[in-house]
């Protein structure tokens, strides 16, 4: 690794603003694109029964979705304050300027409670006169305790972010160990907070799409997901603002190859929820929980199904295997779009089969997420401020650069663990240690 | 940081006092009763990984002693006396229940599952702590595992012996036992392959050959430390013929570390995979309170809860019997308070949405079965386990009592308790009032099922005293790594390092070691 004119901590995001203006344009082209795609849809069908319900399933689905990314960065930065990593280092500015969406991400929660009455059994109070369990449920599903709840989510994230993003922000005038201590006695106690939110809106959001059907682990679940297209939208934006900048090329693999392990991992950790969820249900077989599956192995749904065993899963983890793809930032990205559609891949089988007879895409299915995804890129390269790239007075990160020899720093708080200079290590210290 | 800053005090002190440090390769002989270093209590514990200043010879010295040094100790004997009686407890309830039956417990119907599952669940998820820390750990590279792997390991294996008794007793006709495996045969009997209670044999057993697998292979380069250390020829035999002829060549190594990383990546995935199919045990079936998605996760995370509780259950008094506090130091013990208290969280998050959704569902038997942990005839064991393992770890939290080593050891014994609990809540009680309450009965643990399950400890400690004794608790060779490692990192280990490569540890045979003299 030539590292000699490299050096991480001057590395400015001001140097990067053609890459950045560049994201910006696509970003706004990606918005008309699906503005169009959407639009189209709402010309044709708008007419036709229930299209109000399918628009607003589809709208969900990419909220959930571009909603996860916001939180999800914000759940990294609050992992990264308390475990720490090489891979917070170079993911923190990527990071720090999508937490601070959380108001925009509010905003655009609105035009759900519109449709509220579209999507959530919960919602129409007529149905719910006539449904024993949607009554039983009143103490929590009602329009007034939902908005609340979502009111406060929101009022706490954003509480979370500007606290932590003002930290980040004195840290980068003055090298201070005290607020990396704050951070991370701060930050502990949000990562439970992010939880209990997160399995609340599964829950509120997501579960009541298909009234009286339940599953306790679909926390876990949006929890996981968030975390996976997190990882994979942060390795795309991260290649691409650096691009020609050399940190993906001039900076030791093993530094970053975190961002790898953590996508491996999550992608295992989605198959294995999904894959006890499925078991589960299956084996119990009771009416009220296998109502869920029996929505979606009839009218061209189990395509959807097998897909994401194949593609959601099976794909990306033989990708995953090799390490020439996890270490590298470029072939991780490249991965990292593939990941993110077959999220939307999930979320669409989570959130649309409840109100389609058949399997069926329209163009806003496409169009919304992109129209969404555009606005959150433009909106992403504004927060993208002119700033060293790395937090160079955390004092953590010392410990990753500038690289050493072949037992650096890097080594003694995990990352080098069990390579070939580790070995020789062993080797001398068997020779000495045995006795004789 | 805070942490660091107390680090760096603590070797300035050692290096100031002159007392940890002895020059040369012999590094430190901690026979208590000459020249000991006074031991380290409270802020003079060390935070770092190994106390700075052991060098390879001091590592291989310190640990080997502790097995080689000749006479019986009798505070170990006497602690091995308690035990053995616990095991002849446990092999006069394995006999009752052999020659009378199952009957001899308390177990009924409805409640066909008692103590028996329960220890069975209890003991197979202590072990999951020590895989966790050899595998996943390792492939984590944190290094920090080196100091308590290999008694983890061995907790691990002595834990699936005790898990894996119960099944084979609960079986009742212990003769059919090799039925759960698919041998052809005449009879054309053949496992249901679609029932979870099969998939637990193949977890359990594949569990149980590839820590033993793994812990065996790790063993080998300490096991040819300690025939080259020995000086009684019986002990040279039995280590070289378990060391398999283990040089130390560099050929040795490569393939060893190949062969080492190889087990942790298969290992890795038996942390997730055994207690989830213990967790299908019950989910897969419609009982209310068994019947629920977050089981998997919820399993796992709670297996490794208790592991770590017992690991700080094992580690406290060994480290101050046996002397290892600059081995297992401070860092141990408060990074095993974190994992506890990170998988505690998950575990009572578990017990929140069962909670949550027992009444969201507005299913009137998940209802009922809620209502009926708290408030039934066996309400008391559900606010007990709330507190053992839902509050009692929130005190981790706070810095000072992580590294509070008397409160370490009570929350880990009470979350030992919990987990006791926990599968006691979860069996019994769903079991006793499910669909029909016509069907509907009680279950009162036996004087057998008591002294089956007090018994199994004692096979446990038994297991785990014998193996203090003739193996080394402390992998030496991954200690002598890590001091290479930390020779690299802090002033003071850079000397250790320096004398290492140029003294060895040639003088530091057998024959220099004194006899610890015995203590109670």
């Amino acid at each position: 690794m030539n590292t000699d004119q490299f050096d991480l901590t001057t590395l400015n995001t001001s140097q990067m603003a053609p890459q950045i203006a560049k994201l910006r344009s696509t970003g706004t082209i990606i918005a008309v694109v699906g503005l169009v795609l959407t639009g189209l849809s709402v010309a044709m069908g708008a007419s036709a029964q229930g299209f109000w319900s399918r628009f607003w399933a589809s709208y969900l689905m990419s909220y959930v979705f571009w909603l996860g990314i916001t939180v999800g960065s914000l759940a990294l930065l609050l992992v990264h304050n308390v475990v720490g990593g090489g891979w917070g280092f170079v993911l923190r500015r990527f990071l720090e300027a999508a937490s601070r969406l959380l108001p925009v991400m509010a905003v655009l929660y609105i035009p759900i409670i519109i449709g509220y009455p579209q999507i959530y059994a919960w919602a129409r109070p007529d149905e719910v006169a006539h449904d024993k369990v949607l009554q039983g449920q009143t103490w929590w599903m009602t329009p007034a305790f939902v908005i609340a709840r979502v009111v406060i989510m929101f009022a706490s994230w954003i509480a979370i972010s500007t606290i932590i993003n003002s930290r980040y922000a004195k840290l980068d005038e003055k090298d201070d160990p005290e607020i990396t201590s704050w951070l991370s006695v701060f930050s502990a106690p949000c990562i439970v907070w992010y939880v209990i939110t997160v399995t609340v809106l599964s829950i509120d959001w997501v579960m009541t799409l298909t009234p009286h059907w339940v599953s306790s682990i679909i926390g876990f679940l949006y929890v996981v997901g968030q975390g996976l297209s997190t990882w994979a939208l942060m390795a795309i934006l991260a290649t691409e603002v650096t691009k020609g900048e050399g940190v993906g090329e001039r900076i030791p693999d093993r530094y970053f190859r975190d961002i790898g392990n953590f996508t491996l991992a999550f992608t295992l950790l989605w198959a294995y929820m999904s894959f006890s969820q499925y078991v589960i249900t299956y084996s119990g077989n009771t009416a009220e929980e296998a109502t869920w599956y029996v929505e979606r192995s009839h009218n061209g749904w189990p395509i959807i199904g097998f897909g994401l065993i194949a593609f959601h899963f099976f794909a990306p983890f033989f990708t995953l295997m090799s390490s020439t793809v996890k270490v590298r930032l470029r072939n991780l990205a490249k991965l990292g779009a593939f990941i993110i559609f077959m999220r939307f891949v999930d979320l669409f089988w989570w959130t649309a089969p409840h109100f389609r007879p058949g399997l069926t895409i329209s163009p806003m299915d496409i169009g919304l997420p992109l129209a969404m995804g555009g606005l959150w890129l433009v909106l992403w390269t504004m927060q993208l401020k002119d700033k060293t790239l790395v937090a160079k007075y955390d004092p953590r990160f010392r410990l990753y650069w500038p690289p050493h020899g072949h037992h650096g720093h890097a080594e003694a708080v995990g990352h080098g663990g069990h390579e070939v200079p580790a070995l020789a290590g062993a080797q001398a210290a068997a020779a000495h240690g045995r006795g004789d | 940081m805070a942490k660091k800053a107390r680090a760096i005090n603590a070797s300035a002190q050692a290096a100031s006092a002159g007392t940890l440090t002895a020059p040369g390769g012999t590094g430190i002989v901690p026979a208590p009763g000459h020249a000991a270093p006074p031991v380290p209590v409270g802020d003079e514990e060390t935070f770092a990984i190994i106390e700075p200043g052991h060098t390879y010879g001091s590592i291989s010295q310190k640990i080997s002693e502790i097995i080689l040094h000749g006479n019986l100790w009798t505070g170990w004997l006497v602690g091995l006396a308690m035990t053995v009686s616990l095991l002849l407890l446990m092999l006069t309830a394995l006999s009752m229940v052999i020659l009378q039956g199952v009957g001899m417990w308390g177990i009924n119907i409805p409640v066909g599952w008692g103590f028996d599952i329960i220890s069975f669940v209890w003991w197979i998820g202590i072990g999951h702590a020590g895989t966790l820390i050899s595998a996943i750990l390792l492939l984590f590279h944190q290094n920090w595992r080196t100091s308590i792997n290999r008694f983890a390991e061995a907790m691990t294996i002595f834990a699936v012996m005790c898990a894996g008794m119960y099944p084979l007793l609960h079986l009742g006709r212990h003769q059919y036992a090799y039925w759960m495996f698919p041998v052809p045969n005449t009879m054309q009997l053949w496992p249901q392959f679609r029932s979870p209670l099969i998939w637990d044999v193949f977890a359990v057993s594949t569990y149980f050959t590839v820590s033993a697998t793994f812990w065996y292979v790790g063993l080998i380069p300490d096991l040819a430390t300690l025939r080259d250390r020995a000086t009684n020829r019986f002990a040279k035999i039995i280590y070289g013929v378990f060391a398999l002829g283990w040089r130390g060549s560099a050929k040795h190594w490569h393939r060893y570390t190949a062969i080492y990383l190889l087990l942790a990546a298969i290992s890795t995935p038996l942390v997730l995979s055994v207690h989830s199919v213990i967790s299908f045990d019950f989910s897969v079936g419609i009982v209310p309170g068994w019947h629920s998605t977050i089981f998997p996760p919820y399993f796992v995370a709670g297996a490794i809860f208790a592991g770590f509780a017992f690991v700080l259950i094992l580690a406290i008094p060994m480290r101050a019997l046996c002397n290892l506090r600059d081995v297992i130091t401070m860092k141990h013990l408060e990074n095993c308070g974190k994992v506890m208290l990170a998988t505690g969280m998950v575990v009572f998050y578990g017990y929140l949405m069962e909670l949550f959704m027992g009444y969201f569902s507005r299913n009137t038997y998940e209802q009922y079965m809620t209502t009926n942990r708290m408030v039934g005839p066996y309400g008391p064991s559900y606010w007990a386990l709330f507190f053992c393992n839902g509050f009692a770890p929130q005190i981790l939290w706070f810095r000072k009592m992580r590294t509070n080593i008397p409160c370490l050891f009570i929350v880990s014994l009470i979350v030992s308790v919990g987990m006791f609990l926990e599968r006691f809540v979860i069996i019994v009680v769903s079991l006793h009032r499910d669909y029909l309450p016509a069907a509907w009965g009680m279950y009162y643990p036996t004087f057998w099922d008591w002294a089956q399950f007090i018994g199994s400890i004692g096979l446990f400690s038994t297991l785990f005293l014998l193996f203090v004794r003739v193996l080394p608790s402390i992998s030496m060779a991954e200690v002598r790594e890590l001091v290479h490692h930390e020779g690299h990192t802090a002033g003071a280990g850079e000397v250790a390092y320096e004398e290492a490569e140029t003294s060895g540890d040639g003088q530091t045979t057998g024959s220099n070691l004194k006899p610890r003299p015995a203590q109670a």
